[in-house]
């Protein structure tokens, strides 16, 4: 059963997202044509990708029914600490005075390590209390965050080529830090569609109990999605810091986990768990560069730019949900 | 002058994308009598009751209700008409008590503030008018489901309702509980109130239903006064074909001692219970709701903590603390709560069936074989299904409960738990169910099967074992069983000791 | 040297907790520095308040950080008037509550610094501010401009601002100066894009002005401070452009901003004197409490129309005089 027209319609219904990113594209262009300029997408593709990364993290956490708050102190974290073994040796306002530069490859892991642990931390807690993801999480940002004061004080800059490369170099005309994004969107779907991690997630959302009473692991699968949401923080944190050649403990990753939240949510991961697909979150980080690259060149004024993101992050999860209630 | 009919449906007709539910049904139900509604699931039995009240509206026909054309665009202006529904499953607020549920919506207010004083008086006033022994301050979520739905029904009634539909409302229901909610309806007919009755469960229809109207695959059947039908002529209606047999036992060569649980305890729900369990049998499990029977399950599946007690499978001892560990081990338990704890309702049958299994896969995981497996146990199970794709909450109850039993196969266990395996689902896939679990045990495969229905528990099992408020007090031999021998040990307090028979 | 003053403070943190430290002197003064958050600027300036109460000696002083949360201002203020303190050191978070929070402090006398009330009326012998004056910063931003497209004979100028929070009385002053001296230094000025509010923040500075960097005809970027210029030039860096072909402008004087303008990537910065604006605080809150000049034992100067507020002054930073800015 099925004709053709039905599976078009089904076609166009699932990925509708990148209709509207589409749409979005072109509207912006025809009033801006230097909009869609390729230079322009390389800088909105750059632009997003650290959130973005941040979006494919915080995806498994939603998937599985949790959230995860702590992205972006968790980058501020991971971010003073690689930078400040990441600086120059000739620069005067080392964080450790008068010492060298470790090699770019060990900070980078140092930072991930850090990730790891941080996610690995929060991860057991919400696990094995079972106390909401929401709560744990909100303890982890303030206490990320004012780790990542009292660890300094003042930005961290200088930071040695070798160091910024993911965030700031370019191989040809392509910023590093393009490839690593879309490569780390590769690996998410990769583990969310073709690993037991992802489908075990998936269950999980969808219905722990029945995950559980299927022989899922609930609480492990549940410590492994805050790993990986740590994970991405903290390559975050290295390519932002990388690309922004500074790591400031106040500013660094503000806030970064609502834009993450909002391009995963966009991106059509349902906050009731158990749906959620890589590709849509990629075009909800997309959606979401277009209105902040988009409007700066239309010389739209910052607070309007908030308030078209407000009504299409709300707007995007009303559909959704009417999408899917449809479906009962 | 008294109409002859309260209510008509009359030519109903409701589409959903693809699917046409109701294809111009007819449903006429008499003032003060009860008429059975019945059919298979997905027959359109809920459908039809869903545009009744409001929650659909229906593409085309028309509804009479007490003489005149209605169309209800809620399902309150549909209780405020007087008709009303007590769902399957009800959705109490359990925080709040009793009264508060029962007049939820319309409390009664003296100027600004809520007359609490009166609101307990007219609930007291109105359990006593029904008989209902129903404590109105204590919380919702501590009633037993019995007493929520004797909430509902005078609910029902105090919204002086005309009409009350019952979903299956005894599923979960003691039968001592059974038999009050039939003196209920019986009062409730007495006053004139029509009672429009779905149920899956023949006895109960028998015993209660003046008319009755079939559904088969959203078409009008027929309807009947009961007496003028038997169980034989209403399956046939029901099913469109002849059902030979309920209750296919094929007996099977009984084999080794696969399970041998010793003095299980796990707290108070299960005490000190002992069996063995044999290749290629069917260990049926009797008693009343609470009698620990899905405790002892739980806990031979490593759900509940054990707290006494040895389970040994082939003769070694177990120490099984989650149920990955008891799947690891050839333990499968196919749970009573379906929704609750067995289908993940998003997700695909595919990954539904696949899930409890996933490390035969590989990695990446094996998609093909995915498909290729679960496409063969849909096909060996008989699972209708548009395609494997499908999530899984758009099969009907038998068919989910189907791509569970799939999902348990495919683990290729030794020891199968079955949990009430039929509840809710219609004859013809309970039969379908019955006729695998015996081809599963002919293929050496050692069952538990819990079940509150006897004929069930009876025309299945090679042995029961009965149980009450966790002590098991009984163990029956297939050539012993007797439903009133059944209902002695599940009422009874002792233990069970091998000398005493 | 940070990383030991870090640890000297941390252990002088906790020697305070425990008690260690030697029981405060009779004629000893208490007062609590509240801040509105702790950047890199503002943390030196608490670190200028807090050294210069250790050099004084027989000063107990300690310091909030409201996180940007006036209401959280008000709730330690409370909590120092109960504790029978002497002052309170208020670098404010919104500058229409000066009021409240002269009230909240009661008999205690109040140092605002950094940020000024709006209503300087509410100044008297006992509540001082202790600032340096916006209107200048901007201005040495704006003088600059002005000579540098003059000796160029450019008069039509196009340019970038990268805007401070939106509502601070510093990013409208700092704003309004560097326009309003452009304008009087004889430039005919043009906006290239809307206003950027980049929150003072390196990244989200970087970030918006990215995309117009090769969309837009711009002659300069103006930013209300460093962090946001420095973020301008890592996105012309990034999208292949030398950030000395025009000028950028920065305020604050950070390490990183003395340290670009090295590198040649920032035409100039204002030095804003944190060290000063904290001593100047803590030694008008003493001369408070001992009857004395507000200014003694500093080489600033009252301001000529309202004595109760104290400027500390703004410094221009070239490359010329960069190497005196070195820390």
């Amino acid at each position: 059963m099925g004709g053709n027209s039905k599976d078009i319609k089904g076609f166009v219904s699932r990925n509708s997202i990148w209709l509207i990113l589409i749409i979005l594209i072109l509207a912006v262009g025809v009033i801006q044509p230097k909009f869609l300029s390729v230079g322009n997408m390389v800088t909105l593709i750059s632009g997003e990708a650290v959130r973005g990364i941040m979006a494919f993290g915080v995806m498994f956490a939603i998937l599985s029914k949790g959230i995860d708050l702590t992205i972006g102190s968790t980058a501020a974290l991971v971010a003073v600490i690689t930078a400040s073994f990441a600086q120059e040796a000739d620069y005067a306002n080392r964080y450790f005075e008068g010492g060298k530069p470790l090699p770019a490859i060990l900070v980078i892991l140092i930072g991930l390590a850090i990730g790891v642990v941080i996610g690995a931390i929060y991860g057991a807690i919400i696990a094995y209390t079972k106390i909401p993801a929401f709560i744990a999480t909100l303890g982890g940002q303030l206490i990320c965050r004012a780790g990542a004061k009292m660890y300094s004080d003042s930005p961290i800059s200088k930071l040695t080529e070798s160091y910024r490369f993911l965030g700031h170099a370019k191989i040809g005309p392509v910023p590093v830090i393009i490839i690593v994004f879309f490569l780390m969107f590769a690996i998410s779907a990769f583990l969310l569609t073709q690993t037991r991690f992802g489908k075990n997630v998936f269950a999980i959302g969808g219905n722990d109990q029945a995950a559980r009473v299927a022989g899922i692991n609930v609480e492990r699968t549940t410590v492994l999605v805050y790993v990986w949401c740590s994970f991405c923080a903290a390559l975050g944190a290295i390519l932002l810091t990388g690309k922004t050649g500074s790591a400031t403990p106040a500013s660094t990753g503000l806030n970064y986990e609502l834009d993450a939240i909002a391009a995963a949510t966009v991106g059509g991961t349902s906050h009731t768990g158990g749906i959620c697909r890589a590709s849509g979150v990629l075009a909800g980080i997309l959606i979401l560069g277009v209105i902040n690259n988009g409007l700066v060149m239309l010389k739209v004024d910052d607070n309007m730019t908030n308030i078209v993101k407000g009504l299409i992050i709300v707007g995007s999860v009303i559909l959704d949900m009417r999408k899917n209630a449809k479906r009962v | 002058m008294q109409q002859e009919y309260v209510l008509e449906m009359i030519d109903i007709v409701k589409e959903f994308p693809g699917v046409k539910a109701l294809q111009g049904v007819t449903l006429k139900v008499r003032p003060g009598k009860v008429h059975a509604l019945m059919g298979e699931n997905g027959a359109g039995k809920s459908t039809l009751m869903k545009c009744l009240l409001g929650i659909y509206q229906a593409n085309s026909g028309k509804i009479i209700y007490d003489g005149k054309e209605v169309h209800f665009k809620n399902t309150q202006e549909a209780l405020n008409a007087g008709i009303s529904m007590i769902h399957q499953e009800l959705s109490p607020v359990p925080e709040r008590n009793v009264s508060e549920n029962l007049w939820l919506g319309r409390v009664p207010v003296k100027g600004f503030k809520v007359d609490h004083k009166k609101m307990r008086q007219d609930s007291l006033d109105l359990f006593k008018r029904l008989n209902l022994d129903v404590n109105p301050d204590a919380k919702m979520g501590s009633l037993t489901v019995a007493k929520m739905q004797m909430v509902e029904i005078a609910k029902a009634v105090s919204y002086d309702s005309k009409v009350i539909v019952m979903d299956e409302p005894t599923s979960s229901l003691t039968e001592t509980e059974v038999e009050h909610l039939f003196k209920i309806i019986e009062d409730l007919t007495a006053r004139n109130v029509a009672v429009i009755y779905i149920s899956h469960k023949m006895e109960e229809i028998f015993r209660i239903a003046d008319d009755v109207t079939v559904f088969r695959d959203g078409c009008h059947v027929a309807t009947e006064e009961a007496k003028n039908l038997d169980i034989d002529k209403l399956i046939t209606l029901m099913v469109g074909r002849e059902m030979t047999d309920m209750f296919p036992k094929v007996d099977c060569p009984i084999g080794d001692v696969v399970l041998k649980v010793e003095n299980l305890s796990a707290g108070t729900a299960v005490r000190n219970v002992s069996f063995e369990l044999h290749r290629g049998e069917i260990l049926g499990m009797a008693g009343l709701v609470g009698a620990g029977r899905t405790e002892t399950a739980e806990a031979i599946f490593g759900m509940r903590h054990i707290t006494g007690g040895k389970i040994y499978k082939d003769g070694k001892e177990l120490h099984i603390k989650s149920p990955e560990q008891a799947i690891k081990n050839g333990i499968a338990l196919l749970t009573e709560d379906r929704r609750g704890s067995g289908i993940i309702g998003l997700l695909s049958i595919i990954d539904n069936t696949v899930i409890a299994d996933l490390k035969k896969y590989g990695f990446p995981l094996n998609h093909k074989k995915m498909r290729a497996d679960t496409e063969k146990y849909v096909e060996a199970l008989n699972t209708k299904t548009p395609s494997v794709d499908t999530p899984i909450k758009n099969l009907s109850g038998g068919n989910q409960q189907k791509v569970l039993v799939g999902r348990w196969l495919l683990t290729a266990p030794d020891v199968l738990i079955v949990d009430e395996p039929t509840r809710g689902i219609d004859v013809g896939a309970k039969a379908e169910i019955h006729s695998l679990l015996s081809k599963l045990a002919g293929e050496g495969k050692a069952i538990i099967m819990i079940s509150s229905e006897m004929p069930e528990v009876m025309g299945m099992s090679d042995r029961i074992v009965i149980m009450h408020e966790g002590l098991m007090t009984g163990i029956l031999d297939r050539n012993e069983f007797d439903s009133e021998l059944i209902l002695k040990f599940a009422t009874s307090d002792e233990k069970y000791v091998k000398e005493a028979q | 040297m940070k990383m030991s003053k870090r640890v000297l403070a941390c252990l002088a943190a906790s020697a305070m907790v425990f008690g260690v430290a030697a029981p405060a002197l009779a004629d000893d003064y208490k007062m609590t520095v509240i801040m509105s958050s702790r950047d890199e600027f503002l943390s030196t300036l608490e670190k200028g308040a807090t050294d210069a109460a250790a050099e004084i000696g027989g000063i107990e002083i300690s310091t909030q950080d409201a996180n940007n949360d006036p209401a959280k201002v008000l709730q330690f203020i409370e909590a120092a008037a109960n504790a029978g303190e002497d002052a309170v050191i208020i670098n404010l978070v919104d500058a229409e509550t000066g009021a409240e929070c002269v009230e909240a402090a009661g008999d205690m006398k109040v140092v605002f610094v950094n940020r000024c009330p709006s209503d300087t009326s509410i100044l008297n012998e006992n509540v001082v501010y202790v600032g340096s004056n916006e209107m200048t910063s901007g201005g040495f931003q704006g003088d600059f401009l002005a000579d540098y497209f003059n000796e160029k004979g450019q008069t039509d100028v196009k340019y970038i601002l990268l805007q401070g929070t939106l509502g601070l009385v510093h990013t409208t002053q700092r704003t309004e100066s560097v326009l309003q001296h452009m304008k009087d230094g004889g430039l005919n000025i043009e906006e290239a894009a809307a206003p950027l509010v980049a929150d003072y923040d390196r990244a989200t500075a970087q970030e918006m002005i990215a995309p117009l960097l090769t969309t837009t005809e711009y002659d300069c970027i103006i930013a209300n401070n460093d962090a946001m210029a420095l973020g301008a030039v890592e996105a012309m860096l990034d999208a292949d452009l030398d950030p000395a072909s025009i000028p950028i402008v920065g305020i604050d004087a950070t390490a990183d901003g003395i340290q670009a303008i090295k590198d040649g990537t920032l035409a100039m910065t204002v030095f804003q004197d944190p060290v000063g604006q904290g001593m100047g605080a803590l030694m008008a809150a003493v001369n408070m409490l001992e009857g004395k000049e507000f200014t003694e034992g500093t080489s600033f100067s009252a301001d000529e129309e309202n004595p109760y507020i104290v400027w500390v002054p703004f410094e221009p930073v070239y490359p010329d005089n960069v190497a005196d800015y070195e820390k």
